[in-house]
Parts: structure tokens; C-alpha cells; sequence
């Protein structure tokens, strides 16, 4: 098997090529593509249609295809900005979970993940970037059209050992600081860090006028902790391990990982950030497919 | 304590969940998580929680695991709370109930084998100890199983040798009778037993409040402790017809004149007996009762010899047998000699009937006196009397004696030897009828024998009234249809005799020893009794002729005669059927020169008891020894009776109470242990053996701890289940 269709199955390359990934918001891209630009006025030629979604122009409308055959579609034209688009995934230490269980890790899944979205976006002549962290962004590849640009993506994910502490509000900070245009930010992570962290990274893309979509993948074990018997939970990140009987902390467990969930979601509701939870004992390809159907409405 | 110590052994299993539990921490498997922050820092707190949990957890399960050893250990609680203080030596009484209820038959077995049964298995437990057996009615001999002794299998087999039951149970009594042995042996551990039927009857004393309140006393004894059990055999059957009197009628009989026997038969049960045979002395007739309810049967006897005799009246044997069988004493005596001192001998009386000694001599000897006026020539049929009649000028108070009845008819006076004579004989025995006439001089009389209430009239006679019949008037009741002189009334559609009366004696009744016996419409009396001592003497307010009224002239004046006077002859009798414990009084009259007498009881317990030998003083004997019931015959030794007198048997017949088998119900049993302290052991729903045994080795808790038991391990399961969450 390459190392691309690892991270990047044939059937869902299939599905893909129906589906597309757009920002909701205004963009600033460096060449013209399929989102709204802030610069008007320039002579462009007509390149394809494609399905009208919602935040095109009305004047891009191609109104005699309406009239013809009662679809909405946009005529796109060589000069419209394309899209900016950043992949910040996380590489810390619990993102490497479930790596001895069939369903794999949350960092495979989440490298799958971004990868997907990676060649889906390119695919779309979209600029695509990928930003891994730990504590800080550990690899950086600047935004890039091109089948090229993929390869590079997968070449860097395929580096990337999960581990150590995790840094979401910094790594944030620190891609914020390396983007100059205001960007499609996609953060891959299990978010397994205070919600005030997570805010205030953020906060800050949203204070640069970053569209952020939260991509938040835990496994199944970590919703129900399931464990059984005596047990020595050893932290991936470091932490102290103890001694304990799971079924006593169970309660309190679940009761603190829905607060913080909950939590999660109101900060990226309150932020109008896009947040969406994969579980990793779902089909990857299922899953994203679900999230682009549900975003394209 | 423990009555199975070893499995003690088993509170070791108790560190069975520790061990486990620190296995299972050493053998803990190890998981790389990214989670920690769900379980860190403030989560600590959590940690802690359920470490603590953890303890609760296991000690649960520890004490779990104890407390099943010690149940299987079956612990006992002893002393106040529980039972007697172990297998030490007690102090035990039996009482059991040898009543004549306990002979109900139960399907071929007596309630008193159940019983003896039940006995032998407590005495099997007690091993050991000293016992004592108190008996509740029964027979003679029963004194000697009073006494505790060690040798249980000789008490055993006199238990076993007890005869037929007889009596009447009182529990109250042989409760007391029981507490009392116990308070006499030194054991301060005591055990009380009570072997009985479900009868309601002999608790009946046991329920007073008096005796329950004495009895708590008693046993609270300072220094003692006393387990009380009471054990009732045979079912709640109380199906069950009795006879329940024999009488005569119209006592006493006479020699070939016909004797009523009257016989109450009653039914117990709650079904209706109809058409029941019933037997007296071979003659039958039939009786039918409803449930709960009493029938009575006349049977008529024509005795044929004076004498004592026994009556047997006998059913079919039904539930109870010793009350289908019931004999009553009768005297039978030859016709009365009766006495009749008449004012009024008129001269010619060919053919008429004037004088009161005609009309009496009519009523009392009705065949003698035809064959007298010539109005029979053929054999003379038996006459319940034998009249003499004496002019009262003539009469002579030595001629008293050879009489059993006097009857002053229409006397004008007496001299003061005649009314002295005359209240000797009446104390003696004799009979006395009264009735004044037109002849009569009522102060004399007054003065003879009333003697301003001291004499033996019982009422003053006031002059007669108007001669115009201005104040006639009519017998309007008699008050008393038991009583023997009106007996031959009841049950007569039209008991109220219709008499013209148009001259009578008023009266004024004293106030001691004298009883109005019939009054008429004007509310006087028309018949009145007195009874001092032995003296029996009936006053009559209207003359025994036709003068002033037509008493005569009636149908009832025969009976009313002949009972007058059988009543009159019957007053020096004794009473002849008695209840157990009632003295035998035996009086013999004028004319019966008695002075000693021996009385045989009936065979009991131990064979025939032996005979007693009284002296008569003042003509009367008393004999105090009726316990047991049956047939005592009383001879007269020494003295000069007339043959037929020399016999005379009583009977002691048991209490119809023991007839009763009406059983105590589960609340009445309930109401009686919480009062008497007692613990009811029926053999229906547990053996006597391990209950007895049980309290004398103590109150077992096994049953309580296999309660906590399940209470905890419920509890474990709960907690387990909350605190552990759902996986």
C-alpha cells in the first residue's frame, strides 16, 4: 500500500470528487479561486460551473441555467480568489491512543483526516497547508496548490510521532502569527486541554478574522471508560499514573468529559467556529463525508 | 454462645475479599491514556472518594462473608433475652389435663393419649431435671405425681397408666397448684408445662384479670427465671350431644304409680340432631335438638319396689362419650302415708262428697276410697297415698310419726300440745299442709302457729272474706312452674287452673322462710310456702272443699294434691344427685330411727376406695368426699329403717361444663399467652421436641444474621452499582 492510500482510500477519493470544502466567510486568497474575494472589478473568463452554496455573490448566478433546469449554480471564473486553507494537527501525546487497538490512533485517524481534506481542497485549487504541533508547531508547510503540495502533506505526517504535552493555545498563536491572510483554519486535535486554553487560541484567529473549523477526534474509550479490574492509568502526556478501580471513577469521569465537551462547543459557538466531533471507531471516510453534506447545507 | 462453634472457622473466609482484592491491585494491567485531565488535578478529590469507596467496598464484603460463618455457626442468645441458662439443671412441672373432655375421640386416639404422647416427648427433653405432673380433674392417685422426682421413666409410665379422663379441667387451678411446687424446689431455672385440649371452658378462670395479674407476679419471681409452654392436642371438633340432667318430675316416686323422668339432652354442635334414640332405664323414645340448643324428653317408669334407685339415661355415643351416659338417684317410696286432721266430719256422707277429707281422700287414694263407698268391687289398683283421716277432736300427737304428711283440714283450733307436737314433727321432717275452712278460728290458729312469724305458718291468716261473694275472685298464676307441687303444670297450654274461689283467708306472709306459690286476681296469695330448717309446711288460703270455691270441682285439684303432698313427703329427703365436691346431706324423717351409716364411693383411680362410716346426728348425715363423680350407696348400719329405706345411692354427676368442647379461637389464644406469658406450642405447625429444646439452649439468631446477610449484601450490590456507574 503508498503511503498516500494509507491515509487516503480509493472509495473515498471517489467520494470526495463530489463534495467540496468552502469557507462560509470572507477570505483573502492569493490567487483567484472559488471563494468570495474583497477585491472587485477584474475582467475574468468563465472556467466551469459548479454548485451555488451559500455566501456566493447572487450576481455570479447563472440565471439561464436556473431558468433551464431549475439548479442554482455559479459560473466561476479564472480570476476568483481561492482559498486559503491551514491544517493544524495535533501531534501530542495522547493523540497517540488506540495506537495498539485495531481502529489505530487518534493521530492516524486525524492525519487521515486532514489529509482528506488536504486533497480535497486542492483538488479544488485551493491553497492547502499543514501545521503539526506539540507544544508549539513542530512542522510547518506553507499553504500551496498542487498535487505537489499533498505529497508534501503526507511526506510530514508520516514523520510525525505523537508525543509529549500538548500546546493548542501556542501552537495556535504560533500559526496565526506565520498566516498574513485571513485563512480557512482547520484544527484537528482531541482538545484534551483546559477550554481557557483553547479559548484563547482561538479567540486570537478569530480576532485575525481566521474562519476556524474544530475537527475534535477521541476514541470511543475515551467517552466511556470503559476499564474494568485494577487498573494503572499511565499518562500519554506524561502525567502521573495511578492505581485505581475504573469503575469508581467512572461516574465522575464521564460527568467531567461531557462538562468539558459541553464547554468546548459553547467556546467555539460563542467564537462562531465550526466544531465537529469524530469518533475514531467510525469509518473515517463516513464520517467526513457526513461532516461535508451537513456543512454544504 | 454457638451451637455449631466450628464453622467459626469460617470467619476466616472473611479476608477472602481483602486478599482478592489485593491480588487483584497486584495483577492491575496498565493503560497508556490520554484522558488524565478528566482525573487530575481538581479531579483528585475523586481519587480519594473512591479509595474510600474502596474501603467501604471490601469491608462490606468482609463482614458479609463473617456473618455467614456465624450463621452457619448458629448463635444463641441466652439468659434474660433468650432462653434458659443452658443445659443447666431446671425445675419442671407438667400439668396435664385428665378432664373428662380430653376423652373426645380423634379418629380412633383420645385427646388424653395425644396428650400423654406430648408428655412423654417433654419429659424425653427435660432427661436430667425434676419433674412433677399435676393432674386437672381425673381420678384419685393423681396426688402422688405431684412430687418432682429424677426418675423420669416411672413418671413416664404413670402418665401412661392414667385411667379414663373424668372431671373438669380448671387451668387457673392447676396453674397455681404447679407455681406452687416450683416455689418449693431450689432451682432458679424453672419450665412449666401445660398438656391440654383446645377447650375454651377450662381457661375460663386463667382469664380473669385477678388471676393473670397474680400470675405475672408469680412469675416474676425475683431470682427465678420460668419458661412457660402450653401445648394443645386434639382438633377444634366440638360436635358433641349430652345429656345433660336427669330428673323426676314430680319426686318422690311411688311405688307402682308412674315416675316422669324428665331428661335435658343438649347439643354442642352446630348441626341439627333430629330424631336422636334416647334410653332411660330400657324404655326409648326419640329427642331431636338443634344446634346449640336443648331439648327435653319425658319418659314415663312405673316402679315397681321402694327403695334407692338408679336411673341411667343413654344416648348413641356421639363426639364425647362420658356425657352420653348420665344416672340419677330416685327415691321410690311406698304410696304416702298421709295424715288428715279434719274439722269438718259431717254426719251423713253417703254418697256425697262435702267435707275436705272427702275430696282429699278422692285425690290422694282414689281407688281405695271407691272400694270404701262401694263403687269397686274388684282389685284394688295402687293408690300414691294411703289416707287416714282423724276427727280433730281426737287426733293424738303420737299418731304424727306414722305419718309422712299431716294436713289440717278446715280445723277449727288446737290445743297448744297439738301445735307444739305438731312444729315438733314438722322439724323433724315432717310435711304439713294447712288449709283452713269455715270452721276455722283464725286467732287460734294465729296463736298456735303462727306465732307472730315465729311458728311454722308462714303467713298470718286474717278473717275470711265477705260472705255475700262481694269479693269472689278467680287462682290467677302460680309463680314458680318448677316448682315440685306445680310441676305437673308446665308445659300445659292452659297452666292457670280456672277456679272460681268466692270466700278465702287473706293473708299477711312474713318476711323470712316463706314464698308466695299462686295468687289470685286480687293479688292475694292463694298458696304460700315456708321452709325452715327441715320444716316443710304448705298454707293454702282457700278450703280443700267446695264451700267457698270450686277448687275441687276442678281437674287440677287431683294433681295439685297428689304433688302437694309428694312435695310435703319429699322435704326430709336429701337431694340425690349432686355436683363434685357438693356434700352428701342425708336426713332421715319422723318414724326412721337412723344412727350410723356407711357410704361407698365409686371406684376410681387406685380401685375401690374404702368405705366411710358416718354417725346420724339430729337425723341428718353429711359426707363431704364427692370429688370423684359416679354412684355412692349410703347404708344404714345401725337403727331401725324399714328395708326400703336402708339404701339410699347418690350420684355425682360430672360438670356439663367438660361437655362443652367449644374450642378457643386463634385470637382468644393469642389474648391468653400475651396475659399468661406463655408460649403456645401446637404440635400442627411445629414439633415439641425442638422448641422445648431450643429454649432450654437459648434464643437462636441464625435466622437474623442470613437476614443481615441478604440486607447486606443488597447493600453491597447497590453500592457497587452507584458508585461504580454504568460501563
Amino acid at each position: 500500500m503508498s503511503t498516500l492510500s494509507r491515509y487516503l482510500e480509493p472509495a473515498l477519493v471517489e467520494r470526495l470528487n463530489h463534495l467540496q470544502l468552502s469557507a462560509r466567510s470572507v477570505v483573502e486568497g492569493t490567487t483567484i479561486g472559488s471563494h468570495k474575494s474583497p477585491v472587485k472589478g477584474a475582467s475574468i473568463e468563465f472556467r466551469q460551473h459548479r454548485t451555488y452554496v451559500p455566501g456566493d455573490e447572487p450576481r455570479r448566478m447563472d440565471w439561464r441555467v436556473l431558468g433551464r433546469t431549475d439548479r442554482h449554480y455559479v459560473k466561476e471564473y479564472d480570476e476568483e480568489t481561492n482559498l486559503k486553507c491551514v491544517l493544524l494537527l495535533d501531534g501530542s501525546g495522547s493523540m497517540a491512543y488506540g495506537e495498539s487497538a485495531k481502529r489505530g490512533s487518534k493521530f492516524d485517524y486525524g492525519a487521515r483526516l486532514a489529509v482528506s481534506l488536504a486533497y480535497l481542497m486542492l483538488g479544488q485549487t485551493e491553497s492547502v497547508g499543514l501545521g503539526v504541533f506539540e507544544k508549539k508547531v513542530a512542522t510547518w508547510i506553507a499553504p500551496h496548490t498542487g498535487t505537489a503540495q499533498l505529497s508534501r502533506i503526507v511526506e510530514a505526517v508520516e514523520k510525525v510521532a505523537p508525543r509529549g504535552p500538548s500546546g493548542l493555545a501556542e501552537a495556535i498563536h504560533d500559526a496565526a502569527g506565520r498566516l498574513q491572510r485571513r485563512s480557512l483554519v482547520v484544527i484537528v486535535s482531541d482538545l484534551m486541554v483546559p477550554v481557557a486554553q483553547f479559548r484563547e487560541g482561538l479567540a486570537h484567529l478569530r480576532h485575525d478574522r481566521h474562519e476556524v473549523i474544530v475537527l475534535r477526534v477521541l476514541d470511543r474509550d475515551e467517552l466511556e471508560f470503559p476499564f474494568s479490574g485494577w487498573t494503572r492509568l499511565r499518562g500519554l502526556e506524561g502525567e502521573k499514573g495511578s492505581l485505581c478501580d475504573p469503575s469508581l471513577l467512572r461516574k465522575t469521569y464521564k460527568e467531567n468529559q461531557r462538562r468539558h465537551a459541553r464547554e468546548l462547543e459553547e467556546t467555539c459557538r460563542g467564537m462562531k467556529a465550526e466544531v465537529r466531533t469524530f469518533v475514531t471507531d467510525k469509518d473515517v471516510g463516513d464520517s467526513l463525508v457526513a461532516f461535508l453534506h451537513h456543512r454544504s447545507i | 454462645m454457638f451451637l455449631n462453634a466450628t464453622m467459626l472457622a469460617g470467619l476466616a473466609g472473611a479476608v477472602i475479599p481483602l486478599v482478592l482484592h489485593l491480588l487483584s491491585r497486584s495483577r492491575y494491567k496498565t493503560v497508556e491514556w490520554g484522558a488524565m485531565m478528566f482525573l487530575e488535578g481538581a479531579e483528585a478529590r475523586v481519587m480519594q472518594a473512591a479509595r474510600v469507596k474502596q474501603v467501604i467496598i471490601l469491608l462490606l464484603r468482609m463482614a458479609i462473608v463473617a456473618l455467614l460463618a456465624m450463621a452457619l455457626a448458629q448463635p444463641v442468645i441466652r439468659g434474660r433475652w433468650g432462653g434458659l441458662a443452658g443445659e443447666s439443671r431446671a425445675s419442671a412441672v407438667i400439668v396435664l389435663d385428665c378432664s373428662a373432655s380430653m376423652g373426645f375421640d380423634e379418629s380412633g386416639k383420645s385427646r388424653l393419649d395425644l396428650a400423654r404422647g406430648a408428655v412423654l416427648t417433654i419429659l424425653e427433653s427435660l432427661r436430667e431435671n425434676r419433674v412433677a405432673v399435676v393432674i386437672l380433674g381425673g381420678g384419685r392417685g393423681a396426688e402422688d405425681l405431684a412430687t418432682p422426682t429424677t426418675d423420669l421413666q416411672q413418671l413416664a409410665q404413670r402418665v401412661m397408666a392414667i385411667p379414663e379422663p373424668a372431671g373438669r379441667a380448671d387451668i387457673a387451678a392447676g396453674l397455681t397448684r404447679a407455681m406452687d411446687i416450683l416455689d418449693r424446689t431450689a432451682e432458679p431455672t424453672r419450665e412449666l408445662y401445660v398438656v391440654t385440649d383446645r377447650q375454651a371452658s377450662g381457661w375460663r378462670e386463667a382469664s380473669a384479670d385477678p388471676f393473670r395479674d397474680a400470675w405475672r407476679s408469680r412469675l416474676a419471681k425475683p431470682g427465678t427465671r420460668t419458661r412457660f409452654f402450653v401445648v394443645p392436642v386434639g382438633s377444634e371438633k366440638a360436635e358433641n350431644l349430652s345429656i345433660e340432667s336427669v330428673e323426676l318430675v314430680n319426686g318422690p316416686a311411688i311405688k307402682e304409680q308412674p315416675a316422669e323422668v324428665e331428661v335435658r339432652v343438649r347439643n354442642y354442635g352446630r348441626t341439627y340432631r333430629g330424631g336422636v334414640e334416647l334410653k332411660v332405664d330400657g324404655v326409648s323414645t326419640t329427642v331431636s335438638v338443634g344446634p346449640d340448643a336443648t331439648a327435653t324428653a319425658r319418659v314415663n317408669l312405673r316402679p315397681h319396689q321402694a327403695g334407692s334407685r338408679i336411673v341411667t339415661a343413654t344416648l348413641p355415643e356421639a363426639g364425647l362419650s362420658f356425657d352420653d351416659r348420665m344416672q340419677a338417684a330416685i327415691e321410690v317410696v311406698e304410696p304416702i302415708s298421709v295424715l288428715v286432721v279434719s274439722g269438718d266430719e259431717r254426719g251423713d256422707k253417703a254418697g256425697g262428697l262435702q267435707s275436705e277429707s272427702d275430696f282429699l281422700r278422692i285425690a290422694l287414694a282414689p281407688s281405695a276410697e271407691a272400694k270404701r263407698r262401694g263403687l269397686n268391687s274388684g282389685a284394688l289398683r295402687a293408690d300414691p297415698c294411703a289416707v287416714t283421716v282423724e276427727p280433730y277432736e281426737s287426733w293424738r300427737a303420737e299418731e304424727l310419726k306414722k305419718h309422712q304428711v299431716v294436713v289440717l283440714a278446715n280445723v277449727p283450733q288446737l290445743t297448744q300440745g297439738q301445735a307444739v307436737a305438731l312444729e315438733q314433727y314438722a322439724y323433724e321432717g315432717g310435711g304439713v299442709w294447712v288449709a283452713p275452712g269455715n270452721l276455722t278460728r283464725v286467732d287460734n290458729l294465729n296463736a298456735m302457729l303462727y306465732r307472730d312469724g315465729t311458728g311454722i305458718l308462714p303467713a298470718k291468716l286474717l278473717p275470711p272474706t265477705a260472705e255475700d261473694g262481694s269479693e269472689a275472685t278467680t287462682i290467677q298464676g302460680i309463680s314458680d312452674f318448677d316448682h315440685p307441687a306445680f310441676r305437673f303444670l308446665k308445659g300445659r297450654p292452659d297452666p292457670v287452673p280456672a277456679v272460681a274461689v268466692g270466700r278465702y283467708f287473706p293473708v299477711e306472709v312474713r318476711n323470712r322462710d316463706a314464698r308466695v306459690l299462686g295468687q289470685y286476681a286480687s293479688g292475694r296469695p292463694f298458696v304460700v310456702e315456708g321452709v325452715t330448717g327441715r320444716a316443710h309446711v304448705l298454707l293454702m288460703t282457700v278450703p280443700l272443699d267446695a264451700d267457698w270455691g270450686t277448687l275441687p270441682l276442678t281437674s287440677f285439684y287431683l294433681p295439685m294434691a297428689q304433688s302437694a303432698v309428694r312435695y310435703l313427703a319429699a322435704g326430709s329427703s336429701a337431694e340425690r344427685n349432686l355436683r363434685p365436691g357438693e356434700p352428701i346431706v342425708a336426713r332421715f324423717g319422723p318414724g326412721v330411727d337412723a344412727r350410723r351409716v356407711r357410704i361407698d364411693s365409686p371406684t376410681g383411680d387406685g380401685g375401690a376406695p374404702r368405705p366411710v362410716v358416718l354417725p346420724v346426728t339430729g337425723g341428718e348425715v353429711r359426707f363431704a368426699g364427692t370429688l370423684q363423680p359416679g354412684v355412692y350407696r349410703m347404708t344404714v348400719i345401725d337403727g331401725a329403717v324399714p328395708d326400703w329405706a336402708r339404701v339410699s345411692h347418690f350420684v355425682v354427676q360430672t360438670p356439663p361444663r367438660e361437655s362443652d368442647l367449644t374450642a378457643l379461637t386463634a385470637a382468644q389464644w393469642g389474648d391468653l399467652s400475651r396475659g399468661l406469658e406463655f408460649e403456645l406450642v401446637d404440635q400442627r405447625e411445629r414439633a415439641i421436641g425442638p422448641v422445648v429444646s431450643a429454649a432450654r439452649r437459648g434464643r437462636e439468631l441464625w435466622l437474623s444474621v442470613i437476614g443481615a446477610v441478604v440486607i447486606l449484601s443488597l447493600v453491597e450490590l447497590a453500592v457497587v452499582r452507584r458508585w461504580g456507574g454504568a460501563a
